[in-house]
């Protein structure tokens, strides 16, 4: 008879089970999914690299995994207790009909299995449907295939997930179990009557403490752009707190505030429903602006961390195809490299005349038959690591030539890297370069010099550089900057877009005979197509400098490492896809952990809110109007914390836009477009429902006049 | 008993209602040819014990509730053919309503109750203020207008609840068992407030089982079984005289319908 009454319960307040019951199934299929990674790379052919990827990834996945199930178990906790409190009168009658309380709480656990085992059956026949999408996508990035059609079932995420999922029901049955037993009869009764003594904050009050979370919020915000994410000090932390008591404040006044404020208009205040939505929605935030806050907080992260995740992703993407002009790169250094400890005397590389490319072809076997064309760029002036060294230009020259306001973490940027010496490159050298990357040449007057810089968040510090500072002085050479004195091209492959941040480009008798180069590079063209030529070429590599390459105990030449570009653009797949997962599977957790609370709020309070439409209705407000009004009270309640979230997030992201930026050179408003689309496709369904579901519970009764 | 005359035009009328609930074969007939008029200016209660069909009765004139067959018709509109927008412009411009229990929106002022008849009304909003002010000057109520609900005794409700459905100068005022939660000096307090107001001009019904309330009224029909049993006009008698007549009939119908109080 009690799994018929726990039947029936779930079945009539199928309402207030449903958007519970969705969210957890939304849940356990995501938990799912991510969580049968491993399994599903098993299928597809992956090479050794990807492995190792993949496994990192599962790993990174998990630790995500924990936290998502954490914020889940919270929302299961909660909603709960929502839905219990509210159903405290039916408890009461159950009680006063002479029901031992343990019966209750057995009603109580048999609904929570019934809706608990539902969600978990559906959200795993949904997994499993999603891992196999995601199957295809892994595959796809990196750029391997599934043979036909597989079906994947992965036995250890399926356990993972029921074990998981198991203990959150439990906990959160136990703590039912536990506050049912501590009802008072009285209360349960009287429930209806207490609710509804709603507490009243003094408006005068209230506008105050507006004003004060505006002036918090908008210090916070001065403070983080003006110092930035990176910088050192207190600042980062002193901006979060700011903005997080701020918020707080926020929420605990701004119902009061609006109220005020449109209360003051009285030609708005007085029109159509405005006043009753308007006291609707300010008794709703009085009530609840904790859960508020944390629901902005949540929204928050998530915007950030999608945000950030798909534009670095992106910008790892654009900067590792830009950063890879050359087929393979080979740097090493002549004259050592290790600062402590420093053992080579550059007798190995001397004796060869400092001829990397000549060395190379000694030591590699078939060194001909893969390269088609090899320039070698070497540079001098910077052999900080040998000791006494005496650099001829540091950045500090320049630094304190120069008067330059870049953004608050370029400016960190170039104060940390104050003592950093300048190197030097010859003109015929860079020329090379620049005719194997396909530009023109260019050419210098006696006594002029070039910055050569391929970061784009430097170039404008260069080009103040270039525009105010000189002559200075090196080896005795006055040196001033030619017109347009900042040049690009890429010194060697990278992933980050970017491999030199500022050397001089001098005529080649500006740098004496007796200097030796700190570093030598060696770009590479292939003779043949680069999937033919790339695993024979670094097979020779690896055979031929087997003991040179990664050496720090004496001489590292002629080669101390080396990349190519199939290797980078294979690694950057992986780790694009890895942060890609990362952001997604962060952002999602968080935004359907916040609308699920914000929706089961607006749904259990929506009986509440039955007899006041319904005196709406008596009053004679048409349907169209009290619709109208419904619409208002649930999207303020959802915009609130979102516009608030939207506004902090923007601050943030233009502070991390900045350090992405340098990163990669990648704009993160780019993925905004992104993040803006997966937060309304997930928010905004979450506030349909809401006010469907809403309206469907107002209006019903009043359909019969 | 005299018969009753109505000396002019009807505000509302009756006419030959009839409710059943229910479906084929069993059904039960909660008003049963019932048919009556109420003329401009009168206060007419509606007596009865439970299940006599008084608030079936009230439901269908207060256009909650369709009748089977029959017609209501206030002031020249037969609310039997009303549709959905009209039903609610017809409730918010002719109608005024008062409940047992006064139904003010917890979250709202008492001022802005009284108001939000005017908005929903769609009045000027530079009116409302100076219209709600007035209702509440004639009702006694100026002093507690900024309190909310919780902070008002019953009686100081149901008197809110009155202003707010007369602010709107409907043609009829219908109150569903205004006294049945109050206690004796509020009752009174908010008769008091009907009896005012009747004399002011406005037409009131009230459904009650208290005859005390009832004997505050011009005229009393008294239902039973879904029909009218009994109509009493208390003509120029004192209340007091009408109430032991009003009494008489209760304790007659007091054998069967013995919650009557």
């Amino acid at each position: 008879m009690y799994a018929r009454i726990a039947v029936g319960n779930v079945r009539k307040s199928l309402r207030d089970f449903s958007v519970f019951f969705v969210t957890l199934a939304i849940g356990v299929c995501v938990f799912y999914a991510f969580g049968s990674i491993t399994d599903q790379a098993a299928v597809v052919e992956l090479n050794e690299d990807s492995r190792t990827l993949v496994q990192w990834l599962s790993g990174m996945l998990n630790g995500v995994s924990s936290f998502f199930v954490v914020i889940l178990g919270a929302l299961v906790v909660y909603a709960n207790r929502f839905i219990i409190r509210r159903r405290r009168r039916e408890f009461g009658i159950y009680l006063t009909l002479g029901m031992p309380a343990s019966r209750v709480s057995l009603i109580v656990v048999l609904e929570g299995l019934l809706v608990g085992i539902g969600s978990l059956v559906c959200g795993l026949a949904l997994g499993v449907a999603l891992s196999q999408v995601m199957m295809y996508v892994t595959a796809s990035l990196f750029e391997a295939t599934v043979d036909g059609f597989v079906f994947v079932f992965s036995v250890g995420s399926c356990l993972r997930t029921l074990v998981c999922f198991a203990v959150v029901f439990l906990v959160s049955l136990l703590l039912n179990v536990r506050s049912v037993a501590r009802w008072r009869l009285v209360d349960l009764i009287d429930a209806d009557r207490v609710s509804e003594r709603e507490r009243t904050r003094s408006l005068p009050v209230c506008v105050v403490l507006f004003v004060v979370s505006l002036v918090l919020i908008g210090v916070a915000y001065a403070v983080l752009t003006e110092h930035g994410m990176a910088s050192e000090g207190p600042w980062f932390g002193i901006a979060t707190a700011l903005v997080a008591v701020g918020t707080l404040l926020f929420f605990f006044s701004g119902s009061g505030f609006l109220l005020r404020l449109v209360q003051a208009c009285k030609g708005l205040y007085l029109r159509g429903l405005n006043m009753f939505v308007l006291r609707q929605v300010s008794s709703r935030i009085n009530t609840a602006w904790l859960s508020i806050s944390f629901v902005c907080a949540m929204l928050f992260l998530a915007i950030c961390a999608t945000c950030t995740g798909f534009s670095v992703t992106m910008g790892l993407n654009r900067s590792v195809a830009e950063g890879t002009p050359y087929d393979a790169s080979l740097t090493s250094f002549p004259s050592g490299i290790a600062a402590e400890g420093w053992a080579a005397d550059g007798v190995q590389a001397a004796a060869d005349g400092y001829d990397m490319v000549g060395a190379l072809r000694r030591e590699v076997p078939g060194w001909d038959d893969y390269v088609g064309r090899a320039v070698q760029v070497d540079t001098y002036g910077d052999r900080v690591m040998e000791p006494g060294y005496v650099p001829q230009l540091t950045m500090a020259d320049f630094l304190d030539a120069t008067d330059f306001e870049g953004g608050a973490t370029t400016d960190v940027m170039l104060e940390y890297s104050r003592d950093a010496a300048i190197p030097f490159v010859p003109l015929s050298q860079y020329n090379a370069l620049r005719e194997m990357a396909g530009e023109d040449p260019v050419e210098l007057a006696e006594g002029e010099c070039l910055v050569w810089n391929d970061m784009a968040a430097l170039d404008d510090f260069w080009r103040a550089v270039a525009a105010q500072g000189g002559p200075f002085e090196a080896w005795g050479h006055e040196l001033a900057f030619a017109e347009d004195g900042v040049v690009g091209v890429h010194l060697q492959d990278t992933t980050t877009g970017s491999a030199i941040t500022g050397a001089l480009v001098v005529n080649d008798e500006v740098i004496p005979d007796y200097e030796r180069p700190s570093m030598s590079v060696v770009n590479v063209d292939y003779a043949g197509p680069r999937d033919e030529v790339d695993p024979a070429f670094t097979d020779a590599l690896r055979e031929g400098l087997v003991d040179d390459l990664a050496r720090t105990d004496g001489d590292a030449w002629p080669a101390y490492s080396y990349v190519t570009a199939q290797e980078l653009l294979g690694e950057m797949g992986g780790t694009t896809l890895v942060i890609s997962y990362l952001a997604i599977y962060i952002g999602f957790a968080l935004l359907v952990g916040c609308s699920a609370v914000l929706a089961i709020q607006q749904l259990s309070q929506a009986a509440d809110n039955v007899s006041r439409y319904r005196v709406l209705a008596e009053l004679g407000a048409e349907r169209s109007m009290v619709s109208r009004a419904l619409l208002m009270q649930v999207g303020v309640y959802f915009l609130f914390p979102l516009v608030v979230a939207v506004a902090h997030a923007a601050v943030a992201l233009a502070s991390v836009n900045d350090i992405v930026l340098i990163m990669t050179g990648f704009d993160i408003s780019q993925s905004l477009v992104v993040t803006v689309g997966v937060v309304v496709l997930l928010y905004g369904s979450y506030f349909l429902v809401t006010y469907v579901t809403s309206k469907t519970v107002i209006l019903r009764p009043a359909a019969r006049t | 008993m005299a018969p009753v005359t109505v000396p002019v035009r009807p505000v509302l009328s009756c006419r030959n209602l009839e409710k059943l609930y229910g479906d084929g074969g069993s059904f039960t007939r909660a008003l049963d040819d019932v048919s009556f008029d109420v003329a401009e200016g009168e206060f007419v209660a509606i007596m009865g014990p439970s299940g006599s069909g008084k608030t079936t009765l009230l439901n269908c004139i207060s256009t909650i509730d369709r009748p089977t067959s029959g017609h209501v018709v206030v002031a020249d509109d037969d609310l039997t053919t009303l549709k959905g927008g009209e039903l609610s412009r017809f409730r918010r411009e002719r109608l005024g309503f008062v409940f047992q229990d006064s139904n003010l929106l917890d979250t709202l002022t008492a001022r802005e109750n009284i108001a939000l008849a005017l908005t929903i009304n769609h009045v000027r909003p530079s009116d409302i203020p100076g219209r709600v002010a007035a209702v509440a000057k004639r009702l006694q109520i100026s002093g507690i207008l900024d309190k909310l609900p919780h902070q008002l005794s019953g009686g100081e409700c149901q008197r809110v609840a009155c202003a707010r459905a007369i602010v709107c100068g409907p043609s009829l005022l219908l109150a569903d068992e205004p006294t049945g939660a109050l206690d004796s000096k509020n009752s009174r307090l908010l008769l008091e407030c009907f009896d005012a107001l009747n004399r002011g001009g406005a037409t009131i019904v009230i459904v009650t089982h208290d005859a005390f309330a009832a004997s505050w009224a011009h005229r009393v029909i008294v239902m039973r079984d879904g029909r009218v049993f009994s109509e009493l006009a208390r003509g120029n008698r004192q209340r007091r005289d009408f109430f032991s007549q009003v009494m008489d009939v209760v304790s007659f119908l007091g054998g069967e319908g013995s919650d009557v109080r």
